[in-house]
């Protein structure tokens, strides 16, 4: 695979990113980019590779760290080189990269890059227009500059666990890291910006990115509210305040359950017609306010109604009648469902030793230059020929001098 | 430098760009992303005001429409006109905005405004540099893709809610609406993929977002266990789990609150123990038995992690969360106070980085507070600096100044319901 990469026409075709980053959320978001054409190259040696190629997902044991499905995932669609940066040399080579480069980031615990050499002063001397992006937890300044804080770490503290779960209990993390999976799309948009800022000035910029700041927009109003009026949002289970009933049912077989919300008049009386239209008679849920007073009863009727039925068949009736429902689909189920197989949602690779692993369509379809898969996250090294020969033109007495040194490798 | 020399000198990266701004609840974080970068976002509002204004919470809860701190938060530097859509003159009004704009964002049902005349073929024909991103629950085709959403309903469908809440209770949501929010941001990073492209070709084009899609963004490493690793992941409180039970993986009460710890082996459980052993309470830890947890990522049954995640409880409680926190990252174990809203509020780190933004409402008299941007930089700036607009502000501005409209022509279209 060392071959030559041809130049496209995607939508980021001519971005070239330098990638020092490791992890989920610096990974992920060169790889956004690199999904619409971008050039992310991701820098990294023997002795210090990115610790997700060691996490605990090989597929049949295998633990090669080539063979990792998870960072693959990561980082689909990226090349790879091997740079020692330990080495002066190797820091010299860094720059070389540096120097042909649109973009740089990196995610090392706050003063790292500064000690390698590469900080952002030090770039723009080869470099005048770089763009550097460094995103670290709390970002360079402040009582969590140098916090190491991963993503379970980091959604406590940002309020989602007191948002998650049910009032009348203790707080309970989400389902994953959420900051890890939020930020690689804040991150892209931000390097966008500033390649946008690049374009009318001619000047790249230092950006001191904080994951800790950059999930915020998650509490939704609940600043504005703690603000304005002194309330602080918490938990508050299924619960809607504008709609009823708003929950999560119970359905026929092992753990099956149906969303099902109800905002408008139009919605409800959709819904008591299927269900009992005696409910219309009832004064107690003659109005939206109303059913939000008596959500628990609601909630209680609802969960008699659906227990004995088929989630899917359910859910179906639901939105024929007009009503927003849909399965709380298990990860078996989104490898079925007829929406995600009409936007070809899941990409495979034919690679060998690769045909198991999973890669994924970003959210949205442009109509001209679509995301497309390339390639899985690279193994370690897979583009050195390509990035050190065709970029940076590199002897291949050099190359071979660098490898022997170590620099390479 | 003071924030004062800095301010002068940084530059709004979108401040040459339009958007007009067609979204809802669902999208309608897209279109702020792109006011704060300094986007000239233009909300339009059906003559009257737009349906989000009646979404809560309201300033001092009075639910007047003109106090949604909803509407407040998502529509902060935009403006605002009225036009009607179901009248031809309102669809000739908006074809010369469309002119106009860089960017359409909007959240119909598939359809709608292809419908109206107003489709993104429509729009490119008389725009070709357009940027139209679509944003609805299932994308803009497909089976679904006429089907109703909303926050609850696509977090279902994403497979993200199943995976949230006990193993042995019914799934559960986040209270604020993180499927929009996701999409929203995601939508906004596409949007900018599309604006990149266009520097380079001149061409616009349509971006369709999932809202479906967006917030299966959140579980991708639950995805990998189904797909490559053939494991059956399940819901607990401490987050989705596909085999094992981690000890020392938990929320645990301590004097003052919760906090959550979250060990891996030897980065944290090793040290963990030492620090239960310095204060004598590390019980029978550092019996041979126990090594392999200590050591190497061993699964352990219900009864061996209770007993393990009990010496640590009794420890914790004897604690405050400052206390565990701090005293965690000296020794590089993975401990953080689980905070409420307010404790985010007077967070002393977004304080000292002065994180939130006040915001002037002059007509109430007083301030309020927003989040802020999400980095730092002497280059570009995401900023707010003017609240919501009210009904149709900038009818004036825009139909007027701009679009050249009379005083009559402007009555005259007020009193046939276009604007």
């Amino acid at each position: 695979m060392n071959g030559r990469i041809p130049i496209g026409s995607d939508a980021l075709s001519g971005i070239r990113i330098i990638d020092f980053g490791f992890g989920a959320i610096d990974p992920l978001a060169t790889s956004f980019l690199a999904d619409f054409g971008a050039e992310a190259i991701k820098v990294e040696s023997f002795s210090t590779m990115d610790f997700i190629r060691r996490a605990e997902y090989y597929v049949d044991g295998n633990r090669d760290p080539d063979r990792n499905p998870l960072f693959s995932r990561y980082n689909q669609n990226k090349l790879g080189v091997l740079i020692n940066l330990k080495q002066p040399k190797g820091v010299t080579l860094a720059k070389r990269l540096v120097g042909i480069a649109d973009v740089v980031t990196e995610n090392f615990s706050v003063d790292v890059i500064h000690r390698l050499g590469l900080g952002y002063d030090g770039l723009r001397k080869i470099k005048p227009d770089v763009i550097m992006l460094s995103a670290s937890f709390g970002g360079q300044t402040g009582p969590y500059r140098g916090f190491r804080g991963q993503g379970f770490i980091m959604h406590a503290l940002e309020g989602i666990d007191d948002l998650t779960g049910w009032p009348d209990q203790p707080p309970m993390s989400p389902a994953v890291a959420f900051g890890d999976h939020y930020l690689p799309w804040m991150w892209a948009i931000v390097i966008l910006a500033a390649l946008e800022y690049r374009r009318q000035t001619g000047k790249g910029q230092f950006i001191d990115g904080s994951s800790f700041e950059g999930c915020l927009d998650t509490l939704d109003t609940a600043i504005a509210d703690y603000s304005a009026n002194g309330r602080a949002l918490t938990r508050r289970g299924n619960r809607h305040p504008a709609a009823a009933p708003h929950g999560v049912y119970r359905c026929q077989g092992d753990n099956r359950w149906c969303a099902v919300t109800v905002f408008t008049d139009e919605e409800w009386r959709s819904l008591f017609t299927m269900i009992d239209r005696t409910w219309a008679r009832d004064k107690r849920l003659s109005t939206l306010l109303r059913r939000v007073e008596h959500a628990d009863e609601l909630d209680r009727l609802m969960e008699e109604w659906t227990s004995g039925q088929q989630a899917l068949d359910l859910s179906l009736r639901l939105q024929q009648a007009g009503i927003p429902a849909a399965v709380a689909e298990t990860v078996q189920d989104l490898d079925e469902d007829p929406q995600l197989l009409h936007r070809d949602h899941f990409w495979k690779s034919t690679e060998r030793g690769m045909e198991a692993f999973t890669f994924e369509a970003p959210s949205a379809r442009l109509s001209s230059t679509p995301a497309r898969f390339q390639r899985p996250g690279p193994l370690l090294g897979e583009h050195n020929d390509y990035v050190f020969f065709d970029l940076l033109g590199m002897d291949p007495a050099e190359y071979a001098q660098l490898v022997e040194e170590g620099v390479i490798g | 430098m003071s924030n004062a020399q800095n301010i002068e000198k940084q530059r709004l990266p979108l401040a040459p760009y339009r958007v007009l701004d067609l979204t809802d609840e669902s999208g309608v974080f897209c279109t702020k992303i792109l006011a704060a970068l300094g986007a000239d976002v233009i909300k339009i509002e059906p003559p009257g005001g737009d349906p989000t204004r009646r979404i809560g919470p309201f300033y001092h809860d009075d639910p007047d429409p003109g106090k949604s701190l909803h509407w407040f938060t998502y529509n902060l530097n935009k403006k605002s006109i009225t036009l009607n859509l179901e009248r031809a003159s309102g669809r000739e009004l908006f074809q010369r905005l469309a002119r106009t704009a860089h960017f359409i964002v909007e959240c119909f049902r598939p359809g709608h405004l292809d419908a109206l005349g107003l489709g993104y073929p429509e729009v490119n024909a008389i725009n070709p540099g357009i940027v139209f991103t679509s944003i609805t629950p299932w994308g803009s085709t497909g089976p679904h893709s006429k089907s109703k959403g909303s926050n609850l309903v696509v977090s279902a469908a994403s497979g993200f809610l199943h995976l949230c809440g006990d193993e042995d209770g019914p799934p559960v949501q986040i209270a604020t609406p993180m499927a929009y929010v996701q999409t929203g941001l995601e939508a906004a990073a596409a949007t900018m993929v599309a604006h990149t492209c266009r520097q380079r070709t001149g061409r616009g084009q349509h971006v369709d977002v999932s809202a479906q899609e967006s917030l299966m963004g959140q579980i991708v490493p639950p995805i990998l266990w189904r797909r490559s690793l053939h494991l059956v992941p399940y819901r607990t409180r401490m987050g989705a789990l596909a085999r094992g039970r981690p000890v020392l993986m938990d929320l645990f009460p301590t004097r003052d609150g919760w906090v959550v710890c979250h060990t891996t082996y030897d980065r944290g459980r090793k040290p963990l123990r030492e620090w239960l052993a310095g204060e004598g309470m590390a019980g029978d830890l550092f019996d041979k038995k126990w090594d392999a947890i200590f050591l190497e990522a061993a699964v352990v049954s219900r009864e061996e992690k209770e007993h393990i995640d009990d010496l640590f409880r009794a420890f914790a409680a004897r604690h405050t969360k400052d206390e565990l926190m701090w005293g965690a990252q000296e020794r590089g174990i993975q401990i953080a106070k689980v905070n409420g809203v307010e404790d985010v509020m007077n967070d002393a780190h977004l304080r000292e980085r002065d994180y939130f933004v006040s915001v002037e409402h002059p007509e109430l008299g007083g301030s309020i507070l927003y989040a802020g941007a999400p980095f730092k930089s002497d280059g570009m700036a995401w900023r707010y600096s003017r609240r919501a607009p009210f009904v149709g502000e900038h009818n004036a501005e825009i139909y007027g100044k701009e679009l050249g409209l009379s005083t009559e022509d402007m009555v005259a279209l007020k009193e046939g319901g276009v604007i």
